[in-house]
């Protein structure tokens, strides 16, 4: 089996992906590789198989996020994805961030947290979705220094939605 | 993770959070990211005619590390010339707040702060041309 992440699921390398059909065939290689199914098998037979699962969920969960999946395009290109340098050039991006946690933390004094929760986060997805388009649409142009810069920035979305959530399970208890 | 005494004790009592005016002529701002953290660290100076600071602030969003490197900082570079506060070194903060390998680049956070807030006053008292 090749190591390389879209090509277990089949798939040409690239950001788009069909989510449901490649859980439906990760759900098949994972019966495929099961340990059930060795019993009586040789030990080096075995633990193929094991291996062969644990590279199959790693590739599941790299692909299922867009983040880990941008990184891993990126990466499997050779191309250094921390996006400092093309983070702090952009101190517009960062002021908003700054005051999206502001947002955030001021939430408890507003007369309907919930609501406001909610439209931050939906705020948050927006935002997400369209720099997930932006990076697709780079990375397929070859344009790989700007898609360093939209994986950058999704990664802080990412990190602010995680953050919505948890003041989501705080306000429902 | 464990959190050293030092990053726990400016964790629970930050020195110099707060703002400072951006728009004024002798304060600089610097606005740094860690995308792979999704970190945010605003740090700002106040420098005197003398080109002294004379006050820094800083607001950061992100884990323990990255407050207590930003608070260090702050409080580092008061009654320092500019030169003198450009040449502090992350591993200097790093040190100082016994960080982990993992969490070094919370110091960097706060060093690429400190140069960018540098570099604004400078370039707003005409200092450097960019």
């Amino acid at each position: 089996m090749s190591t390389d992440y879209f090509r277990i699921f089949g798939l040409e390398p690239g950001f788009r992906i069909d989510l449901p059909e490649i859980t439906d065939k990760y759900q098949h290689l994972q019966k495929q590789f099961h340990p059930d199914r060795y019993a009586g098998k040789s030990q080096q037979e075995v633990r193929l198989a094991m291996q062969t699962v644990s590279l199959v969920n790693q590739a599941y969960e790299t692909l299922k996020s867009p983040v880990a999946r941008a990184e891993y395009l990126l990466q499997r290109r050779g191309i250094d994805t921390s996006g400092r340098d093309a983070i702090n050039r952009d101190t517009d991006f960062l002021m908003e961030q700054m005051q999206l946690r502001e947002q955030l933390q001021e939430i408890h004094d507003a007369t309907d947290p919930c609501s406001a929760l909610d439209q931050l986060a939906r705020q948050a997805r927006e935002h997400s979705a369209a720099l997930e388009d932006s990076f697709g649409a780079c990375f397929t142009a070859g344009r790989y220094d700007q898609a360093v810069g939209e994986l950058a920035k999704m990664q802080f979305f990412a990190k602010f939605l995680r953050e919505i959530l948890l003041r989501e399970e705080e306000l429902d208890h | 993770m464990a959190y050293s005494e030092k990053v726990l004790e400016h964790y629970e009592n930050p020195r110099n959070v707060g703002k400072l005016d951006e728009k004024s002529a002798n304060v600089g701002t610097g606005m740094v990211g860690a995308p792979a953290c999704g970190d945010v660290m605003r740090l700002q100076i106040q420098v005197d005619d003398n080109g002294l600071i004379q006050d820094a602030k800083f607001k950061t969003y992100g884990c323990g590390s990255a407050i207590a490197s930003s608070s260090l900082l702050t409080d580092w570079v008061k009654g320092k010339t500019l030169e003198e506060a450009g040449a502090i070194k992350n591993t200097q903060i790093a040190e100082e707040l016994a960080l982990p390998p993992v969490k070094i680049h919370c110091s960097v956070l706060a060093e690429d702060a400190i140069k960018a807030a540098i570099r604004d006053v400078r370039k707003k008292r005409g200092e450097i041309v960019e």
